[in-house]
Order: C-alpha cells, then structure tokens, then sequence
C-alpha cells in the first residue's frame, strides 16, 4: 500500500526528493542557476548519509556528465543536472550518453541561453538539445517535476528504449516556486523503480568492453537507425509506464494533455509551467463564452504525432507558443512540430513567441492570443493569413531599448 | 601490463554464446598495440637510475615499473621496465627523470622488444 506524505517542495526539492527515491549511488554535479539548489541538496544528503552515494566534485558540466556515463556503465544510477550554458557544455557528452545508449535520467532548469547574458526561463537550453538523442519531458508544476523522474527512469531504462531523458523544468517558475507535493515512500517507490543494472554495455574489469569505439561509415547508420527505433518504441513504451505509474501512485500523465479541446474552435499548444497559466485563462474566457482549448505537450521527444493530430483534427485555427526565438526558421520549435503534424490546408497554425528570457507568459498574455486566434476564425483579423511568427509580449520599442552617449 | 591484451582477445565463453548489444562497442582488442606507434624510445641507463620511480609516476600510460634487480647493488638495487606494447615514447620520462639517465633514442623497425642503452 503506498504511503505518500503532502510536502511543501519547490522545483529543485521535488528533483533532489526524485533523485534521492531513484537511489542514484554516483552524483557529479556543477552548480549553475537556477538548479544550484539542486546540487547542493544532494551534497547535503551525502554528508549526512541520508543518500549513500559518491559525490564527485567536477570542474565543469562537461566532466560532470562524462563521470555520470562512467560510473552509470559500472552498474549503478548516476545523477547530475543542470541548466543553460551548463547543458550547452555538456553538449558534447550528451551525445556520448545517447549514443552509448546510457539511459541517464537528468533535470534540466530551463533557463535562457547566451546573449544577452540572462539567469530566467526560456526553453533555447533545451530546444538547442532537442536532436541530442535524449528523451525530453516538459513539466507543469512540481509535481509532474517529481513524476515525470521517476516515470523517466522507469522509460530510460526500459530494455527496448535505453535512451537517456532530460525532465525540464522552468527556471524560477518552477525550480524556485514552492507547492504542495504528494511525495511518495521508498519502498513504493522501489516496486516501482527495482535496483539498477546494466542492460546493454557495461564497465567490468572482469569482461572487458571497449565502449564509444571508432565506428566506420559501414555501421554508423546503423547505430543511429538503432536508436530511431528506440524513439519509435518509447512512443508506445510511454503511456504504458504511465499507466503502470497512475495504477500505483493514482496520477495519470500522457504524452500531452488536452484541455477542454473537444468543442473547442481554437485551441492553443504549450509546453511546461505556462500551461497552467492558459488552462486557467482558457476556463475564464469560456465562463465569457468562448470555445477555447489546451494543449499541453508533456514529452517532446519523441514527439507525439498521431496523438497530436488525433485531437486537433478538425480544427481550423490552432496556436503555438514557443518560449525559444526559433531565429532564422520559419516558426519556434514547437510550432515546427505542430505544423510537420498537421495535414495541409485543414488547419492554419499560427505560432507566438512568448516568455523569453524570464518574461512572465501572463493570462493577459494568453487572452490576447485566444482573441486573436478567434478573429483568424471568424475572418475579422485584417490579414488573417499572414505569415511569420508574432512576437506577441515584446516591446513595440524593441529596436531602440538601449540608448549610448555618442563620444565625439 | 604485458600480455594484457591477448588475455582478452575475442576468447569465446564457456558456453559460446553471443547477445546483441546496442551502440559503439568493441571486445575485440585489435589495435591496442600502441607501443607500434613509437618513433623514438626511452633507453634508460640501468647503471646510473637510482629507482626513485619520477618516470613510473609521471608517464601518462601507466607502462613503466620500478623493480628490484638482484644484480645491483648487493640485490637492493632497482632497474626501470617498460611494457614496450604500450609505451608510445613521448619522452615525458626522459624529462622528468632527475639523474637524467633515460635517454630517447631511434626506433629502429624490426627489433621493437629489444631493449638498447
């Protein structure tokens, strides 16, 4: 019978409290904010023997995660985690992980990426990783923070998956806010996550392995095709640890989530804790009578397609917010994925940037999209086909916010 | 170290049975023998190395071991053996060798595993 204790935990307590329950015996972790609490929590609960593991002091994220491969192919659970510029450092190695099929389970705290120089949430850290070969959960509340690690381990590790996952959460909003969270005991736990042992390569003296050799063009393709099918598996493999984690711990989770989207005549697409801001706009503005719905996209790798198209077929006007600038592309990431999901000309998809760099994605915020994207259907916008992504909270004074004195 | 990698070299187990693995993995040491890339190698000069051990400490393959030569010095006196399957002769022991008696000299094909002076 499960034992859950409500607790007051903020993001990095759920992930700490997640890591702790996952028994990881090797952590080797580089401070960074916002998820610094993080790897001081767990140094704390190593000093004082409440977590009986090894705490390698590393000098860069780099090392950080090439130490977690090395123990983690020993046989063992190995944590680290990290945010920005700390995941692009580790950008290298993260590959190394997914390539080696490591199945490391890391939370990432979504922070922006340089320049400008910014300590607050946006998602480009983990959108610049989205290609690595690595699982991605995007977590709502703090909660899904400590779910989604334990239902990640339970995936990663999965024989036909072997894949590492990264469990973002927002900086700030969600690794710094504190919440009620419904904390599971160990021994559930444990049922639910048995002890760690190395499925596929390992690290053993006694039969030894060369591992992350120089492979020649005749077997790189196929490596990688190996790991595609695992993407492919974790489509199915997913909603079944899911549904193997709401038959113990009582919480459903999907790949996405749908919010009132069954009547609804737009319906908007977002990922991580802003989803909880348009679920609560999307209730207000229905109380005034408007049909607006919520998607709320849980795992963007792999990405759900079919589940995605399922539930917006029929919709004539959908909305994206990206939390990432997408420079260069046609949309945001996300809205890259919304669009490549939906068939042609059934469905216009319009996608918003919103929230960069620790910018607040407020119910005014949502409001005024659902507003827009209802003109787009009733044909009252002016130009209701135009082109590009709307960059919806900036500025209008944008090219002139920085003003110098003119030495001459 | 010596013999190392013929210890393991695509031996079958006990019951000659295989498993897929996934991802970039090697059991079959091919090409460990990096003591082939040498163009020059360490000649220490047994008579004046006092064994402090600097090289064994310092060299960055781990393939060099002080040992006890019954022959010097009264049956106290140590000599430097290198594992010449490995050593790559980047001369990091010649260099920090205090008495300055190892000394890097040609490698000459053909006669890898014969030491020189």
């Amino acid at each position: 019978m499960k034992k859950e204790i409500r607790r007051m935990l903020d993001g990095n307590g759920a992930a700490t409290e997640a890591l702790k329950l996952a028994r990881v015996q090797v952590i080797s972790a580089y401070p960074i904010t916002p998820q610094s609490p993080i790897a001081e929590k767990l140094s704390e609960l190593v000093v004082s023997h409440k977590l009986e593991a090894r705490y390698i002091r590393v000098e860069s994220e780099h090392t950080a995660l090439s130490c977690a491969i090395g123990a983690q192919l020993t046989g063992v659970r190995a944590a680290t985690a990290t945010s920005s510029v700390g995941l692009a450092l580790m950008h290298e190695i993260l590959g190394v992980a997914s390539g080696c099929r490591v199945p490391i389970v890391m939370p990432v705290v979504n922070r922006a990426l340089v320049s400008p120089w910014s300590l607050w949430c946006d998602h480009q850290d983990a959108m610049a990783e989205r290609d690595s070969g690595w699982l991605q959960f995007y977590t709502e509340n703090v909660q899904e923070v400590m779910d989604f690690i334990l239902i990640a381990y339970n995936i990663a590790e999965h024989t036909e998956i072997l894949t590492p996952a990264m469990v973002c959460l927002d900086g700030f909003f969600l690794s710094h806010s504190t919440q009620p969270v419904m904390t599971p005991d160990q021994e559930t736990v444990d049922a639910f996550l048995p002890p760690y042992r190395s499925k596929n390569l390992f690290l053993d003296p006694k039969d030894p392995m060369f591992i992350n050799n120089l492979t020649s063009p005749d077997e790189f393709s196929e490596m990688r095709f190996q790991q595609k099918v695992a993407f492919e598996r974790a489509l199915d493999i997913i909603p079944e640890v899911q549904n193997h984690f709401a038959g113990i711990f009582g919480r459903q989770y999907g790949l996405l989530e749908a919010h009132e989207c069954e009547d609804a005549e737009v319906v908007l697409v977002t990922m991580g804790s802003m989803a909880g801001t348009a679920k609560y706009t999307a209730n207000m503005m229905r109380k005034a009578g408007h049909k607006v719905g919520v998607i709320k996209i849980s795992v963007f790798r792999p990405f759900p397609v079919a589940q995605l198209a399922g539930l917006l077929k029929g919709k004539k006007v959908v909305g994206v917010i990206d939390r990432s600038a997408g420079l260069g592309a046609q949309g945001g990431p996300l809205w890259l994925e919304v669009k490549a999901a939906l068939p042609d000309n059934d469905t216009r998809v319009f996608d918003y940037v919103a929230g960069l760099g620790g910018r607040d994605i407020t119910e005014k915020t949502i409001e005024t999209i659902f507003t827009g994207l209802l003109q787009k259907v009733n044909k009252k916008d002016a130009n209701p086909d135009a082109p590009g992504v709307c960059w919806i909270d900036t500025h209008p004074d944008a090219m002139s916010v920085r003003e110098v004195i003119v030495n001459d | 170290m010596p013999g190392q990698p013929e210890k393991h070299m695509n031996k079958p187990g006990k019951n000659n049975k295989t498993r897929t693995v996934y991802g970039p993995v090697a059991t079959v040491f091919a090409s460990v023998n990096t003591g082939s890339w040498r163009i020059l190698r360490p000649g220490p000069d047994h008579s004046r190395c006092a064994g402090c051990g600097q090289c064994e400490t310092f060299c960055p393959t781990g393939v060099i071991e002080i040992i006890d030569d019954p022959a010097k010095e009264g049956g106290r006196g140590k000599v430097v053996e290198i594992d010449w399957a490995y050593c790559k002769g980047c001369g990091i022991c010649a260099d920090v060798c205090p008495k300055k008696c190892i000394r890097m000299v040609e490698e000459k094909k053909g006669n890898e595993n014969e030491e020189r002076n």
